[in-house]
């Protein structure tokens, strides 16, 4: 580097540090890039037998020691929860007070999820056996007791709208707010500009809405996210749109408004919209004509001879 | 089923091609588009609702087609007639009829309202939604017909027996077994 080792000194150092490692060492970025540790060193059973060479558990025979303990304790509060039901029904017909757990928000642990958890291989049947049985106890009255049991093999799943990402409010040099969005349907793509304060009126690539979609049905799909949360009157649009046909352009100028809207609306509001189906782009697209065909589904007329 | 959540949510190709298939993945939910549901508060709603709602809070939903919108003008089953109504793609014609025909019946029912004599103008239906709807209640089938696969080798016969509604009872006839659809 043309640097002289003899008379390298301490502010010597730090200048090249500073030059080979511009965001310098103590940077997150800068951080070594390392293997989660369990993927490294994967997690093993421990040793399942003592000096004397007795297994310690007494399915180990089994071959699969933890799936077999984990259906034989299953299997036990299912007899257990019968057992009771039994004993409530003798007593007298009980009107039915206990809930069943609440499965809505989870889902049942993946194969290779329970593989993880078990530390050991199972076959494909024996997680339909494990789920079965899983199944069979939930379907009893008094499982609400089990709800700890059950929930240790059930992942929560993740609430949708937490992935939407909404942009801040900007506002203009008048304090007026106003945001922008792209919205994209089939070929055509489309950029909006929403302010607040406005009084409803839309114009698109310079022109009024009413002259750019003379058809009835775009102008619908252009109000659909106002008229969803009754603002209607209260914004200006300014839109430019590119590409496609005309109903796939109205398609694209409704997913870029109600991603503008989202920046004014509350949480609830926001996932009131992606239940509505505004917020999600529209995947389908033409589809591709394959060799043989005619089209993309049609196929050349058939001939007997 | 693949390990991670992340891969259904993309626009999505089946790995084997189905007659019918979807760019949705069937993880995600047909989508709800009228405003008043989201309106009601939590203290009327049924238990089913509640349910539903929960699922949907963690469920992708899919994006409302073109041709609905929130409005109160919004008619699914009327949609759907102008769809099987449309000819090479050509909507707009279609609806254009549609809209024409119902104003022609709005029409005809009200030069019928103005003619009648006092006594009677209360039977006359003016609503052209009401009797689009009638319509195709009255155009309806009494009985619809379910196949039960048995285990043979033959597929079994279709004889469709038009039993009127009271006498229909679980008769088996030749492998198949006919259920009422009442018609809500």
């Amino acid at each position: 580097m043309g640097e002289d080792p003899e008379t390298f000194t301490q502010q010597d150092i730090d200048r090249s540090i500073a030059y080979l490692f511009p965001s310098g060492l103590f940077d997150k970025r800068a951080r070594p890039l390392m293997k989660h540790p369990d993927e490294i060193f994967p997690k093993q059973q421990a040793v399942q037998w003592g000096a004397d060479g007795r297994p310690f558990h007494f399915l180990f025979y089994t071959g699969k020691q933890s799936y077999y303990s984990l259906m034989h304790d299953t299997v036990a509060k299912v007899l257990a929860a019968e057992k009771q039901q039994v004993l409530l029904l003798s007593e007298g017909p009980v009107p039915q007070d206990t809930k069943p757990i609440s499965l809505v928000g989870s889902r049942w642990l993946l194969k290779e999820e329970l593989e993880e958890l078990l530390v050991e291989t199972i076959s494909d049947h024996d997680y339909a056996r494990f789920i079965q049985l899983m199944e069979r106890l939930l379907s009893l009255p008094n499982c609400l007791s089990e709800k700890d049991f059950v929930q240790r093999y059930r992942k929560q799943l993740e609430i949708q709208s937490s992935k939407q990402q909404v942009a801040p409010l900007q506002y203009d040099e008048n304090g007026v707010a106003y945001s922008t969005a792209d919205g994209r349907r089939k070929t055509a793509t489309c950029t909006v500009l929403l302010r607040d304060c406005g009084s409803g009126s839309i114009s698109i690539n310079g022109r009024d809405y009413l002259h750019y979609f003379p058809v009835l049905q775009d102008r619908e799909q252009l109000m659909f996210p106002f008229h969803f949360l009754d603002m209607l009157g209260r914004f200006d649009g300014q839109c430019t749109v590119g590409g496609g046909g005309r109903s796939s352009q109205a398609g694209a100028l409704r997913l870029a408004i109600s991603r503008a809207m989202l920046s004014f609306l509350s949480e609830g509001q926001v996932e009131s919209m992606r239940q509505a189906g505004l917020l999600t782009p529209d995947p389908r697209v033409k589809e591709r004509k394959k060799p043989g065909q005619e089209g993309a589904r049609r196929k050349f007329t058939w001939k007997k001879r | 089923m693949a390990a991670s959540i992340t891969g259904l949510l993309k626009p999505w190709t089946p790995r084997l091609f189905l007659v019918r298939w979807s760019r949705y993945n069937p993880y995600y939910l047909e989508p709800e588009p009228r405003k008043e549901l989201y309106n009601m508060p939590e203290t009327e709603l049924t238990t089913e609702q509640k349910e539903e709602r929960e699922l949907k809070a963690v469920r992708p939903i899919k994006a409302t087609t073109n041709s609905t919108t929130s409005s109160v003008f919004n008619d699914p089953v009327l949609s759907k007639f102008v769809n099987m109504m449309m000819r090479d793609g050509e909507k707009i014609l279609a609806r254009g009829i549609l809209t024409q025909t119902l104003e022609s019946l709005k029409r005809k029912q009200v030069e019928k309202y103005h003619k009648a004599p006092q006594g009677k103008k209360a039977e006359i239906e003016c609503n052209p939604y009401a009797i689009f709807h009638q319509a195709l209640e009255n155009c309806m089938p009494v009985i619809g017909l379910a196949s039960i696969q048995k285990g043979g080798a033959r597929p079994p016969d279709r004889q469709p027996k038009a039993i009127p509604s009271h006498e229909v009872d679980d008769h088996r006839v030749s492998g198949q077994q006919e259920q009422t659809h009442p018609h809500v």
